[in-house]
């Protein structure tokens, strides 16, 4: 063999070699975590990436977290996306339910229609967070015991984070979810009228319209 | 298997190298005094004592000491015969005092002496208290004084080593303070040449384990195919022959490693990366020849990495529910000792030199996890210096 042959073949060899290890394939999707960012005083910014897909049709996806280590769906603060709008690196901005100053173990997840596949978690310290929004409520008027729906974002999908007030009347929270909220009118309100009240982790806003009590 | 392979290319280079010739131009002279120009073959020390091969452009002839008055090569070494019974001696010196040396035993014979004063150091007993112990007697100074005692300049002996070069210098200072003239052989050779080369190679490199004895996680091998360069650094003396030197590199490679292993329903991913600089140093024999140089060479190889990361991303499925957990695999020691052997083909090409290295390294150990992991590299690259 010829030298400069020889030097062709080691470049080559060189040029080919210079690449990183395939990722090996599951039944089942992979999810990595990447490190959570813009972590401030209004909230923080969660990050993912699928590293292996093959076919499988991811039917949601989002992150789990919680103030102790291996959040799970269904006992953590959640944010759920639908898979129709799935693409391979996923981010959630978290806009409520952070303290300040406490530390937070997070993990996205995938889910298929045989699995659901949890990322590694990791924890940050969060800055705090922001308020949630009110939309609407419906109906404005009704008689205590009447069960109320509120509409808006960034609530949470856990009972224990949130507190719904009529003026500074507590009222039993049906069932919650990030955007939709069910509460009971509570027994001991007597003003005609009174401010809807929702607080996420202390971040409180009333809602535009005040509620009638017939 | 890998190891057979690595040693049958060794033995067959080996055979070649051996089998090859180098001769180069030279003469011999009969014992009625005729000089006859040629090629004469360029062999060892050792062999050249024995006799010569040589080639007057139609015959290749062997002599022993017994046929010839002398033999040597242009403006380089010169054998006479006739002082070490049937066999030749290498003249170092020639002048009112004139320098022979066979093997590690030099003479010195001065103009109207016909003697040959042979001076070694030779093994003697001497006593540490109770304990006997061999050391090296200091005759040879003596004598050295006594045979340079007409020229005060050329006999400070005490400081000397019973070296070539010392005892070059040493003749050479007493013929120049006796006004005499003199040749010096091999004069044109420097006593040392550093030869600096640039390299760029393959390797591929194996971590072997005692796998998922060792741990769950662990395959039994790993490897890794990468580039690797980096610099050579070649020491020899021409003087001394140039057969025999020291080679040193400082070669980089970023490897990467990666495995999966999978135990019942946990899936265990492992990666490793590494930035190393390799430093192998040991003696390199040279065989030249006149198509192929080839040296052979080994010794101690040092690893230090500069950058090292392990990963162990392990799964466990959990019913219809996947959990993933990250952390190190296992630590890295900075540095791995272990040793090495290469074999190096090489031409010449006006001012430069290029060379095929083939190089073998057990890398010592990479970690403990239970028990060592261990690292084996081949490699093959080229090497191009100036010379």
């Amino acid at each position: 063999m010829k030298v400069r042959q020889l030097v062709i073949l080691l470049l080559s060899l060189m040029v080919i070699q210079c690449s990183e290890p395939e990722v090996t394939s599951r039944n089942y999707p992979r999810v990595s975590t990447l490190d959570v960012t813009n972590v401030s005083s209004v909230g923080a910014r969660f990050n993912a990436e699928v590293i292996y897909l093959g076919d499988f049709e991811i039917l949601s996806y989002g992150f789990v977290w919680s103030e102790s280590d291996g959040p799970e769906l269904g006992i953590s603060e959640k944010k759920i996306f639908d898979g129709s709008n799935f693409t391979v690196n996923f981010s959630a901005d978290i806009k409520t339910t952070l303290s300040n100053g406490i530390r937070y173990y997070v993990r996205p997840f995938v889910m298929t229609n045989k699995y659901t596949v949890y990322g590694k978690t990791v924890s940050f310290y969060s800055k705090g967070s922001g308020f949630p929004t009110i939309s609407s409520f419906t109906p404005t008027t009704g008689k205590v015991g009447d069960t109320i729906e509120i509409s808006g974002t960034d609530f949470s999908y856990r009972k224990g984070s949130m507190v719904v007030k009529f003026d500074s009347h507590v009222a039993d929270i049906v069932s919650t979810s990030d955007t939709l909220i069910h509460v009971v009118v509570p027994p001991t309100l007597s003003s005609a009228q009174s401010a809807v009240r929702v607080s996420v982790v202390g971040a409180e806003t009333i809602a535009p319209v005040k509620f009638t009590l017939n | 298997m890998k190891t057979l392979i690595v040693l049958i290319f060794f033995s067959l280079i080996s055979s070649i190298t051996f089998g090859q010739r180098d001769f180069r131009p030279g003469y011999i002279i009969t014992l009625t005094h005729d000089t006859i120009a040629g090629t004469v073959q360029y062999r060892s020390n050792t062999k050249s004592y024995k006799g010569c091969t040589f080639d007057n452009g139609v015959t290749i002839t062997d002599y022993d000491a017994t046929q010839l008055s002398g033999y040597g090569f242009f403006n380089d070494k010169y054998y006479p015969s006739g002082i070490v019974k049937d066999e030749f001696v290498e003249m170092l010196v020639g002048g009112k005092m004139s320098l022979y040396k066979h093997n590690n035993v030099y003479f010195i014979r001065k103009t109207g002496d016909d003697k040959f004063h042979r001076v070694e150091a030779n093994d003697v007993t001497a006593f540490a208290g109770t304990r006997a112990v061999k050391v090296k007697d200091q005759k040879w100074r003596g004598l050295l004084s006594a045979l340079s005692a007409d020229c005060s300049k050329g006999n400070d002996t005490r400081e000397m080593k019973l070296t070539e070069k010392e005892m070059t210098a040493f003749v050479i200072a007493y013929n120049q303070c006796a006004l005499s003239s003199y040749a010096v052989f091999k004069s044109n050779k420097p006593w040392s040449k550093l030869e600096f080369g640039l390299s760029a190679g393959i390797q591929a490199t194996t971590l072997n384990t005692s796998g998922s004895a060792q741990a769950p996680f662990l395959l039994n091998k790993y490897t890794s195919i990468d580039p690797t360069f980096g610099f050579t650094f070649d020491v020899t003396s021409p003087r001394l022959g140039g057969r025999v030197g020291i080679h040193a590199e400082a070669m980089f490679t970023k490897l990467i490693f990666a495995g999966l292993a999978v135990a019942g329903n946990q899936y265990h991913d492992v990666l490793v990366r590494l930035t190393t600089l390799s430093i192998p140093i040991g003696p390199a024999f040279h065989f030249p020849g006149e198509k192929l140089q080839v040296q052979i060479m080994g010794g101690l190889n040092i690893d230090h990495h500069l950058r090292s990361e392990t990963k162990l991303i392990s799964e466990t499925v959990s019913g219809s529910v996947v959990y993933t957990y990250e952390s190190e695999a296992f630590s890295i020691n900075r540095n791995q000792i272990g040793y090495w052997a290469a074999l190096t083909l090489g031409k010449t090409f006006g001012d430069f030199r290029g060379r095929v290295n083939l190089k073998y390294v057990q890398a010592g150990q990479l970690s403990h996890v239970e028990r060592a992991i261990d690292a084996s590299k081949l490699s093959v690259s080229l090497i191009v210096s100036k010379l």
